[in-house]
């Protein structure tokens, strides 16, 4: 999961963004209004964090920016704005979430959770596959209710894999979506990671099948 | 009750209404008395002369002798008054007693006088009015003698005193009443003034609408509209001081967000005992998010700070607290005390004082703020290697010039960023967006101008403060 953070104060931009990162998003942070038009412009992120006070172009220029253009991805507000008026302009303008700040933690990770969610998994908090199932919520992968160990990034490809159950993924795709501008990942990294995931499903009735010049599918072994 | 103060409108109109209003009354009746008392006069003296007339009648030339014939019950008659004692006397033209009552004082003066003649006279200790007249005896061979009647003047008195009383006794009562109707009027003048009193103090002090100008008389009205401005200032002044303290808590969300964000990485960096992360490395982590809240509370420290400056010149630096100073002298130990800011980003600040000293009436504490707020501008906004350079010219007018040669101020940029909050170069730098706001009320304060344009070479930013000419009367004080 890809995330843009428009924020202009670095002291907090730096922080959420250690802690999103921490939880296994990849985060991108933005000073202005513009240069999250840019990006925005450029990769296809699946959230974007957004303050309203923002230089150059104004949060609530930058909403109607995107929406205009038919950009769809969830868009949660973060800003010192308390006001009823700017919660209403705010949703109105198509974000789909509003949060003041100081704000505790544990419930804007949550949101961000419900965001995607909605999303990409159509609000649903578990996910099937042959004998794999998959938590959203706490993002954990199981077989036959036996907790998956994983490291991040194959946790990251697990997810991406699911997501798109019965399509191809490309490498690029998953390069997009796992890396942030200053941890961008190899193809060679990717391949090794997936290889590393393959072994741990292969015992348990489910593989990552190669595509040759297309990219990878999850099926189940015969 | 409480007696009004003496400095009270109503007693001052009392008093100026009661006075002259006394003083009339005492004239009028003094005036009336007398005319009374001149008219009851005339008329008693009439009766005298009467009297005269009387005996006149009585006089006859017997025997060589000029008698009067007056028996008792003729005395008793001429006597008018019960009260009083009557007297008469005949005496010859030449001032010699013919016949009569012998204690009677004689003529004395205008003798030769035609018409009758009054005066005052003393008997036995008691006041006498005697009127005298010249007849005509017949046979009398000096032909006329003088006739002179007296009496005392107990009615004369008494009859004064009636006057008098029935002057006064009207007089008081109209005094009185004339005095109740002016209180009464003076009072009820001051009505409308007691309704606005009572107005103004019903209110609670968060209702600042005007006072109503309605039934207010004409005198007072410039007074209710002075009022009506001091609360339309003051319902002014409470906007914007609300606006300020919303603006200052919306300040304090962002770094207070961050402060949290940083806590609760801290303690999970604490509780992720499960991932295989080296001791050694999860402690620098811990020490590096350590260090950013840290720095996240000074910059709050910073704001707080800057905020609790801004209260203090506002709304009104005191005049009063005014000194004449060197701005050299101020100038010169602030920028030796920000020197260290400015080495540790690698610039080069350069203080330049004037040849003369550059004396200015001011608040030397606001002053300090007011040069630190520019220097430290300049050294949070040029990058390492640039170069500050804060100079005082004095020619007549002192001038303190800060210039750097950092990113500048777009010109459309220039009058906003005296807005408090404003951060025209964006929040990249740990600026709290009030410097230039206390400057620009620091300088007000001291009538003093701030231009902003750009820096000498082209680039950059000179912020010039311009303060005002001291008089020679200001001169001469130092």
């Amino acid at each position: 999961m890809r995330i843009l953070l428009a924020e202009d104060d670095r002291f907090l931009a730096d922080g959420l963004s250690l802690v999103l990162k921490d939880g296994g998003y990849a985060v991108d942070v933005v000073a202005s209004g513009l240069d999250a038009d840019i990006a925005l412009n450029q990769i296809p992120y699946d959230l974007l964090i957004l303050d309203l006070g923002l230089p150059k172009i104004d949060g609530m220029e930058l909403l109607k920016r995107i929406r205009n253009r038919g950009q769809l991805l969830p868009v949660l507000i973060l800003t010192a704005r308390d006001r009823l008026e700017d919660r209403v302009t705010g949703l109105d303008l198509g974000a789909n979430d509003y949060m003041t700040k100081p704000f505790q933690l544990p419930e804007l990770e949550a949101r961000i959770r419900a965001l995607l969610r909605k999303e990409q998994w159509a609000n649903r908090t578990e996910v099937t596959f042959g004998p794999l199932s998959f938590n959203t919520v706490t993002r954990t992968p199981a077989v036959d209710g036996v907790p998956l160990e994983l490291s991040a990034r194959e946790l990251a490809i697990l997810e991406i894999m699911i997501q798109r159950i019965g399509r191809i993924v490309s490498k690029d795709q998953i390069t997009d979506m796992l890396s942030s501008w200053d941890t961008e990942i190899t193809f060679n990294a990717i391949g090794i990671a997936i290889h590393r995931l393959r072994k741990k499903l292969e015992s348990h009735g489910v593989t990552i099948k190669a595509i040759r010049g297309l990219g990878y599918r999850l099926e189940e072994s015969a | 009750m409480k007696s009004p103060p003496d400095d009270s409108i109503r007693i001052q109109l009392l008093n100026s209404l009661f006075a002259p209003l006394c003083v009339l009354w005492l004239l009028s009746t003094g005036v009336a008395y007398l005319l009374a008392v001149g008219f009851a006069n005339d008329s008693y003296d009439g009766s005298l002369v009467n009297s005269a007339d009387s005996v006149v009648a009585r006089l006859r030339y017997e025997d060589g002798k000029v008698v009067a014939d007056l028996p008792e019950a003729a005395q008793e008659i001429l006597r008018h008054h019960n009260l009083d004692k009557f007297y008469y006397q005949v005496v010859s033209t030449a001032g010699v007693r013919i016949t009569g009552d012998a204690l009677l004082p004689g003529p004395y003066t205008r003798l030769n006088a035609k018409e009758p003649v009054f005066r005052y006279a003393t008997l036995n200790g008691e006041e006498l009015r005697i009127a005298r007249v010249r007849a005509d005896v017949a046979g009398f061979p000096e032909g006329q003698v003088l006739v002179q009647v007296a009496e005392t003047l107990h009615s004369r008195h008494r009859l004064a005193n009636q006057i008098l009383l029935s002057i006064i006794i009207p007089q008081i009562f109209l005094i009185l009443v004339g005095g109740a109707a002016v209180a009464q009027n003076v009072s009820n003048s001051f009505k409308p003034l007691s309704a606005l009193q009572e107005a103004i103090a019903k209110r609670t002090q968060k209702d600042l609408s005007p006072v109503s100008e309605e039934n207010i008389p004409s005198e007072v009205r410039p007074l209710v509209t002075a009022i009506n401005e001091l609360l339309a200032r003051l319902r002014n002044d409470l906007e914007t001081q609300n606006r300020f303290v919303a603006n200052a808590a919306h300040q304090f969300r962002t770094p207070l967000a961050g402060l949290k964000t940083y806590i609760y990485y801290a303690k999970k960096l604490l509780s992720g005992e499960d991932e295989a992360v080296d001791p050694e490395m999860r402690r620098r982590q811990i020490d590096t998010v350590l260090d950013q809240i840290d720095s996240g509370t000074d910059r709050m420290t910073h704001l707080a700070n800057k905020l609790l400056a801004l209260a203090k010149t506002d709304p009104a630096i005191s005049t009063s607290r005014f000194e004449a100073v060197d701005l050299n002298f101020i100038v010169s130990e602030i920028t030796s005390e920000l020197i260290g800011e400015a080495l540790k980003k690698n610039l080069d600040l350069e203080f330049m004082g004037s040849e003369v000293p550059a004396i200015i009436k001011g608040d030397p504490l606001n002053l300090t703020e007011l040069a630190e707020n520019l220097i430290e501008n300049a050294v949070l906004y040029t990058e390492p290697g640039g170069k500050i350079l804060v100079t005082i010219v004095n020619s007549g007018h002192v001038l303190l010039a800060v210039q750097d040669n950092g990113p500048g101020i777009p010109a459309e940029e220039r009058a906003r960023v005296f807005e408090r909050f404003y951060r025209a170069l964006g929040t990249d730098v740990p600026g709290s967006g009030l410097g230039l706001p206390i400057v620009k009320e620091i300088a007000t304060a001291h009538n003093a101008e701030v231009l902003i344009t750009t820096g000498p070479s082209g680039s950059g930013t000179t912020v010039a403060v311009t303060f005002p000419a001291m008089d020679e009367s200001d001169r001469s004080t130092d």
